[in-house]
């Protein structure tokens, strides 16, 4: 199937392109599809992907350095993490926060909802670690 | 354990280990369903789960039992586990925009929420993990550099796919985002690449087991 380039609209059916980017207008969102889309959606589908946390820059260097500032963030968050006792924080009914590192890391999981910590030790009830 | 359980861990004491158990782990809508399908259609005809476009639609961890994948003389016999969409933040408002009502919208959550733990759970039941990024996206997120780090320190054999390439071309910037890793870009859903897929998942998994 051919891919379009979501900023100029050509289609290509070598995928060489979806790697080197558009040769054309240098764009580097494909779409993966049999009919071509119009301007309206190709430019509705780039602003989507645009606002969805995509790395971005024009050139891989700008793209490094995008990627170099996103760990930079990724790693200071996970330390502010470390300093929460629970594994699970209700914030109100369907709103959970889940802090991924503790679980993954502990047998044991702590739940804190409405003030209250719960607390399951999975020790206590099969007997063995 | 049977005749056949002591008989086939005795041969694969000598032969390496045939049969393991292979979690697809990943943030939600990375397309883990969309893979599990892939290679059990590919390999066994048949599919694993329903997919859709609704974040955390596994929310239950789903299995599809001895995939036999072939590559010339090497087999490998994979049990594959889909596991909910690891996140660090669930809420059911995000789940309104996509038509579903207030009160299915929280039950949603709540079962996503215990399919992040179920998930969480079944690291301790596998012999090996395709940890599935999304390639269109940032790759250092909290899912993503907590997985990776916690697959390091179980010493769990590990494969990671970027996926989607068929959507924007940014593996080879997944790729520098873990330099000391292999990472092998696909597209699930357009069966690209699948090929160098299979063959890192022989690579990986056919040495170890439990
Ligand atoms: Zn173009």
């Amino acid at each position: 199937m051919p891919h379009q380039c979501l900023k100029c609209g050509k289609v290509y059916k070598d995928s060489r392109y979806v790697f080197e980017g558009c040769p054309e207008c240098g764009g580097k969102s494909f779409y993966y599809t049999k009919k071509p889309l119009n301007e309206e959606k190709r430019k509705k589908l780039l602003e989507e992907i645009e606002k969805d946390d995509m790395l971005t820059g024009e050139t891989l260097d700008d793209i490094f350095e995008d990627i170099r500032k996103k760990k930079e963030a990724a790693l200071k968050e996970a330390e502010k993490l470390k300093e929460k006792v629970e594994s699970i924080h209700v914030k109100e009914a369907g709103e959970y926060e889940i802090n991924v590192r503790r679980l993954m890391e502990e047998g044991s999981i702590i739940i804190y909802r409405e003030g209250t910590y719960y607390i399951y030790l999975p020790s206590l009830f099969s007997g063995k670690k | 354990m049977g005749l056949f359980g002591k008989l086939s861990g005795w041969l694969s004491s000598i032969f390496g280990k045939k049969h393991v158990r292979i979690g697809i782990y990943g943030p939600p809508n990375a397309g883990k369903t969309t893979l599990a399908n892939r290679i059990a259609m590919d390999w066994a005809g048949e599919i694993v789960g329903e997919v859709s476009e609704i974040p955390h639609e596994t929310r239950k961890v789903q299995k599809k039992d001895r995939v036999v994948i072939r590559d010339g003389k090497a087999s490998l016999t994979l049990d594959l586990i889909d596991t909910p969409g690891i996140a660090t933040k669930i809420d059911y408002h995000d789940f309104l925009e996509f038509g579903i009502d207030e009160e299915d919208a929280k039950q949603r959550a709540k079962e996503a929420t215990e399919g992040v733990i179920e998930a969480i759970k079944w690291l301790d039941n596998v012999d090996g993990v395709i940890l599935l990024m999304d390639s269109t996206k940032n790759p250092f997120t909290q899912v993503n550099i907590t997985i990776f780090g916690n697959l390091e320190a179980r010493e769990l054999p590990f494969i990671i796919a970027a996926n989607k390439i068929d959507m924007n071309g940014s593996p080879a910037t997944l790729q520098s985002a873990f330099p000391q890793h292999e990472v092998v870009p696909i597209s699930a859903l357009e069966g690209i690449n699948m090929d160098l897929f299979y063959e890192a998942i022989l690579k990986t998994f056919g040495k170890k087991g439990r």
